[in-house]
């Protein structure tokens, strides 16, 4: 076997085919645009990039960690309110002290969320729907439903600090979280303990995995990364306000799926995210060299889910061959029978 | 008679409920009760609609508020031609949408958050781009419009159309024949499959259904405040899911009736009333509502593991 035919079968067998073939895709469509539009590609337009990266990057890394898992955790995008407004609120004088407010907030309310998932053996998604009116209830009153200024002005100027031609300290952060993030999951047991967890977890628990500590602590932490997004994007906006828009939830649940993760869990690596997370942020900036107006956006966002939905669809999956229908089938049924 | 804990978490609720309820000075009128039942039109019809999407078996959908914002434009924008002509159009509109993501669930065994969070983007992107940003007004002219904010033997024409939708749905689900069988294929996919179901077109008449009902809730919406736009949607989304959920519907299906999520979306329309004449702020109610719905899914939770032990 030549070495090429090597390398693609390890992209495949990780499930990094759409991740990478969407980050291409977009960059060629990029360049494409630059071409049409006759305006080269400049650092800026990198730079670009990279703040939408730190803005929603973490928060599609939340929710993807709880798909792998094959929970939904729908209060992410109200926790990243939450987390900005109590770092705008506590974080003051030190923006650290913020920072760990909401993460340490988050975290005790995402274990009680996965407390009650794992315990009871109810599915992550009603509970978590509750749980995001708790958490827009709770910002509305600590913000009194106004807008609320965030006066640590080096904090703000700090975190918008260029690093090098194309990151801020902000987007940094979030790459080095990944970074970390990504590490231990591939080199402890943790990332295929949480994909055994989706894939079939009567097999996991029977195989003397630690299912319900999993489900608490993986419940726990993508409160903790939305918050700490929402801590980081409340300081870079210099303020936060009580606002519930669908965006971030659409970004990050498309750069989840498009990053290879599946909303029936058991599948998805943190490198498949964050090149979901890039694709979708060239993707966006796209529109923006385009001048695309806001709904137009959201349209091209929904209509691209809308397809990498159907293309991760079980259905066409098992149109597709017939190893994978067997395969699928016995998975579905053994989930089936566990929920 | 024992109670189960679930039975005993309810009752208590309940008592707590009334105790507050009975405190409150001037909450227990029969103004007061229309008044609840009115807030609760809107909500509780896209309520029924959840309902009927999580009996499917399909979890619920979270573009089904924003089908109701477009169909609420639709309805304005069509109102020229009539009441009737605009009333199809909303309706079919609502149809349409949601008929469209019951194919990709049901055809194509696509994810039903991910297809409706899409459909949601998509759709108010879409109503959004068609309508130009712009709000759009009931006409001056009297077009029948009228009739449906008017009061009929002391009721309101909103909270008749809200329970009489409400009725047709719970008969739909329980007497008719697809009706059932869209509960037996939530109860259990294998066994649907196994005893010959349609899969794939019981997934999108339950999409249609609740489509339809999303169009009538927009309708209602349109003409409460004589106008319609995206922004509508507002919080109905999680609010007629939390009203389908409080009223004990399981998320898993198989399992609830449209019944209940209308009574759901009347006793969340209790407690904000109740919340607001207290004085309670708008971030109270809805961590109130958060609360309630874990505490439903809960007990739901809770009372089916003991039904299947007992």
């Amino acid at each position: 076997m030549s070495s090429f035919a090597n390398a693609r079968e390890r992209i495949a067998s990780q499930g990094l085919l759409l991740p990478l073939g969407a980050i291409v895709l977009m960059l060629v469509a990029f360049v494409c645009l630059s071409e049409i539009t006759g305006r080269p590609i400049t650092t800026a337009n990198g730079y670009d990039v990279f703040q939408q990266v730190g803005t929603y990057g973490l928060v599609a890394l939340a929710i993807a960690l709880t798909m792998v898992a094959g929970e939904f955790d729908l209060s992410v995008p109200a926790m990243f309110g939450l987390g900005g407004t109590l770092a705008v609120l506590t974080g003051e004088s030190d923006p650290y002290v913020g920072v760990a407010v909401a993460v340490a907030a988050a975290l005790v309310f995402g274990a009680l969320q996965g407390g009650i998932v794992a315990r009871l053996r109810i599915s992550s998604v009603p509970v978590t729907l509750g749980g995001y009116l708790i958490l827009s209830g709770l910002t509305y009153i600590l913000t009194n439903s106004k807008s609320i200024p965030y006066d640590n002005f080096t904090a703000v100027q700090d975190l918008d600090t260029p690093v090098g031609m194309v990151l801020s300290v902000h987007s940094l952060i979030v790459l080095l979280v990944f970074a970390a993030i990504g590490v231990v999951a591939h080199f402890t047991k943790i990332g295929s303990s949480l994909r055994a967890i989706g894939g079939d977890r009567r097999a996991a628990r029977a195989s003397g995995v630690p299912v319900s500590k999993y489900l608490v602590a993986t419940l726990a932490f993508s409160s903790a990364l939305a918050a700490l997004a929402g801590a980081l994007q409340g300081y870079a906006l210099a303020g936060t306000s009580p606002n519930f828009a669908l965006s971030p939830l659409i970004f990050a649940v498309t750069a989840s799926v498009l990053g290879g993760v599946r909303l029936e869990g058991g599948r998805g690596t943190v490198l498949g995210v964050a090149a979901g997370v890039a694709a979708l942020s060239i993707l966006e900036e796209g529109l923006v060299v385009l001048n695309a107006s806001d709904s137009l956006s959201q349209m091209v966002t929904g209509a691209l889910l809308v397809v990498v939905a159907l293309i991760s669809a079980p259905g066409l999956r098992l149109r597709r061959t017939a190893r994978a229908r067997a395969g699928t089938a016995a998975a579905e049924a053994a989930l089936g029978a566990d929920k | 008679m024992k109670l189960s804990p679930a039975g005993f978490a309810v009752t208590l609720g309940l008592v707590g409920f009334c105790i507050l309820a009975l405190t409150t000075p001037g909450f227990i009128s029969s103004d007061g009760a229309r008044a609840i039942l009115l807030s609760a039109a809107v909500v509780g019809t896209l309520a029924v609609g959840q309902a009927i999407v999580m009996i499917s078996g399909n979890l619920f959908s979270l573009s089904l508020a924003s089908s109701a914002a477009a169909s609420g434009m639709a309805f304005m924008a069509s109102l020229r031609l009539g009441i009737e002509v605009a009333a199809a159009v909303a309706i079919a509109a609502g149809v349409l949408l949601n008929a469209a993501q019951g194919a990709a669930v049901g055809l194509w065994r696509a994810n039903p958050i991910i297809v409706t969070i899409a459909a949601a983007g998509l759709i108010e992107g879409a109503a959004i781009s068609l309508s130009h940003g712009k709000v759009l007004y009931a006409p001056r002219a009297e077009h029948g419009q009228d009739f449906l904010t008017s009061v009929v033997g002391g009721i309101p024409v909103a909270v008749i159309i809200f329970l009489a939708v409400t009725i047709c749905a719970q008969l739909y689900m329980r007497r008719t024949r697809t009706g059932r069988e869209i509960y037996l294929l939530g109860d259990s996919r294998e066994g649907a499959r196994a005893g010959g179901l349609a899969e794939a077109a019981l997934t999108v008449k339950a999409f249609s259904v609740a489509g339809a009902l999303a169009g009538v809730a927009g309708i209602l919406l349109a003409t409460e405040t004589q106008s319609a736009q995206v922004s509508l949607v507002g919080t109905n989304t999680y609010d007629a899911i939390a009203a389908a959920l409080i009223g004990g519907n399981a998320v898993f299906g198989g399992r609830g009736s449209p019944v209940r999520a209308a009574i759901g979306a009347v006793a969340i329309a209790a407690i904000t009333d109740l919340a607001l004449v207290r004085g309670y702020s708008t971030g109270l109610q809805i961590a109130v509502k958060g609360t309630l719905v874990v505490l439903a899914v809960v007990i739901v939770r809770l009372a089916d593991s003991s039904a299947k032990t007992a």
